[in-house]
């Protein structure tokens, strides 16, 4: 027999009892697993959006959320003259409600840019003009939107054609309608603005710092950031990812709180045996740490439990309508570690006290208790 | 287990012993004096109230008095780091309520106290089974309290006292709870581990017949030693 088979016994004696404290911290940290998944999500579909696109700076105006406030789109000629930039392209996003999808990702892009040359048509064809009346949708939308070329789709008041369905290769870019910029100008009413740019780095030119800082003195009140560093940098992103993780120490602390309950209601009861174990030679020291390793392994399977329950509630959210198109839930060996780490982080803080409560117990007092 | 060579050598020496409690409103010990010997089988009478449980608590180092000194083997107890390691290393205990741990089973009862010494973990298996059978249990490892009589409890609750073989038995009302059948069983049994392992037994006892049994009898009375009686020579070394 070993301490961990002891523990095991311990904890199997009231098993409802156990059962609902390992679903209730197990809740906490599917919560951690979920919102931190969405949070990791977010930030990892919209730089691989990057990372198709082959963009390797973001010229953006400062402050806003994760759709930038527009400015003009003469920034864009500014910043093709600055040395070590090789293209430029901009961009005119924009979320709106797009027949029955609540929130649907509108690309306005330069025609003629790079930003069309990650798009496969999988079928239909690209506009043949910045002009021509057409869109083309990202493989997502086009599900969502249950369109295709030929069907016609209204964005705002104005009508388009769909004249092709695009792999993007990244989810944000599939879950995307992409048009030409001037139309979207038109069709937002903000004529010749923009909100982003996309920069690609001549690839022997200065490290993308130096001409990041060098694009910030020529454009004021612009800020400019590593294409893989975007996401991370955004305020909105930063508030989002903040709000998770505030949930998640809520959960958390709500969960320590119920393993503790139950630790200190379990060594209550067994203030006898505890005095039994003291009696027959037991040091505190191996006391401490058995009720320790209770109060793990109960959290341990709760973080088992959690991240089951974590991983089914991103399944469930990404069948969501809200959700389809943007985030791309990140379920990794990171997330379930941390997970993991912080269930038996929980079961430390959470056995610690009644453990120590344990040590003290004077043992020719206990084994007199009924 | 005592050699030859330590017969009759003081083995407890018990020095102006108080105890009290709720701030000295209760004096359980007033100045208790004794020796106990390698070996022998002492038995503690006395009404309820009389002090013996609280003096077998201090024997046992499971409660430390407010003066005087307890010694073993001449070192006093209030000298040892960790007593613990004391009780796990000389003594056993048998319990008027068995004390067993209920989601245990025989086996692993007798396997706890072990947890303290060095030994692997197929020996600790062996020595237990070893111990349980010689208590007339080896067909029950595997039962847990609740299957067991009363009697078979206090059998299981014998071969946990001995898992580390200690120098020092301490019985408080060993057969308390037994029916008469059953406390005679028990009797013969701990005479018979007392006879064969030669240790010191120290029982705490309010029955005149199971006084008898022992070599001496010593009797409280309101904390006080107020009768030390030898009614057999010790001959359980020399």
């Amino acid at each position: 027999m070993t301490l961990l088979q002891l523990t095991l016994k311990n904890l199997s004696r009231r098993r409802v009892r156990t059962a609902l404290t390992i679903m209730g911290i197990g809740l906490g940290i599917g919560a951690v697993v979920a919102l931190l998944g969405l949070a990791w999500g977010l930030e990892a579909s919209w730089t691989d959006a990057y990372k198709v696109r082959k963009t390797d700076l973001v010229v953006r105006r400062s402050g806003g959320g994760l759709i930038a406030q527009p400015f003009p789109d003469s920034a864009s000629e500014q910043v093709a003259q600055i040395p070590g930039v090789s293209q430029v392209a901009s961009l005119l996003t924009e979320v709106l409600s797009i027949e029955s999808v609540p929130m649907m990702v509108v690309s306005g892009r330069q025609w003629q840019s790079f930003l069309w040359e990650n798009l496969k048509i999988v079928s239909g064809r690209l506009p043949t003009s910045a002009d021509e009346k057409v869109v083309v949708l990202g493989t997502l939308a086009a599900e969502m939107l249950e369109k295709k070329p030929g069907d016609k789709i209204t964005i705002e008041i104005d009508e388009f054609e769909v004249v092709g369905i695009a792999d993007g290769g990244a989810v944000v870019e599939n879950g995307a309608i992409m048009i030409s910029l001037p139309l979207l100008q038109g069709v937002m009413q903000k004529d010749k603005m923009v909100n982003f740019i996309n920069v690609r780095l001549d690839p022997k030119s200065r490290d993308p710092h130096t001409v990041s800082q060098v694009i910030q003195q020529h454009i004021p009140g612009c800020r400019v950031d590593i294409a893989e560093e975007v996401l991370s940098q955004s305020d909105g992103v930063k508030t989002f990812k903040a709000m998770n993780w505030g949930t998640s120490i809520i959960a958390l602390l709500v969960g320590t709180f119920g393993v503790m309950n139950t630790m200190f209601m379990s060594v209550f009861e067994r203030t006898r045996e505890i005095g039994i174990l003291l009696a027959l030679g037991w040091k505190r020291s191996r006391i401490l740490r058995m009720i320790l390793l209770e109060s793990v392994t109960l959290c341990f399977a709760a973080g088992i439990v959690g991240i089951i329950a974590g991983i089914a509630l991103l399944k469930i959210l990404t069948l969501m309508p809200w959700m389809q198109g943007r985030i791309e839930p990140q379920i990794t060996i990171e997330l379930l570690s941390l997970a993991l780490g912080l269930a038996i982080a929980v079961g430390v803080a959470s056995g610690l006290y009644p453990a120590l409560h344990c040590t003290r117990i004077n043992p020719s007092l206990a084994i007199r208790q009924v | 287990m005592p050699s030859p060579s330590a017969a009759n050598a003081p083995l407890l020496e018990i020095d102006d012993v108080r105890r009290e409690f709720d701030d000295g409103q209760v004096l359980a010990l007033r100045g208790v004096n004794l020796t106990i010997h390698e070996g022998e089988y002492v038995a503690i009478m006395g009404s309820s109230g009389s002090g013996k449980s609280t003096l077998l608590s201090l024997l046992g180092a499971l409660d430390t008095p407010n003066s005087g000194e307890i010694r073993y083997r001449g070192q006093s107890l209030s000298s040892y780091p960790d007593l613990g390691q004391f009780r796990a290393k000389h003594l056993g205990f048998i319990f008027q309520s068995f004390l067993l741990l209920p989601t245990l089973t025989a086996l692993e009862n007798v396997l706890v106290p072990m947890f303290e010494m060095p030994w692997s973990r197929p020996e600790r298996q062996r020595r237990a089974a070893e111990l349980l059978e010689a208590v007339g249990m080896g067909h029950r490892l595997n039962h847990m309290p609740e299957k067991l009589s009363g009697g078979e409890r206090q059998r299981v609750a014998i071969a946990r006292s001995l898992a580390n073989e200690p120098s020092i038995l301490l019985a408080d009302e060993p057969t308390g709870n037994l029916d008469t059948q059953n406390a005679a069983q028990i009797m013969d049994l701990l005479r018979s581990v007392h006879h064969q392992r030669k240790n010191t037994m120290i029982l705490v006892t309010h029955d005149p017949a199971i006084a008898k049994t022992a070599d001496r009898i010593i009797t409280m009375r309101d904390g006080q030693v107020v009768e030390d009686t030898q009614t057999h020579p010790h001959t359980a070394i020399s």
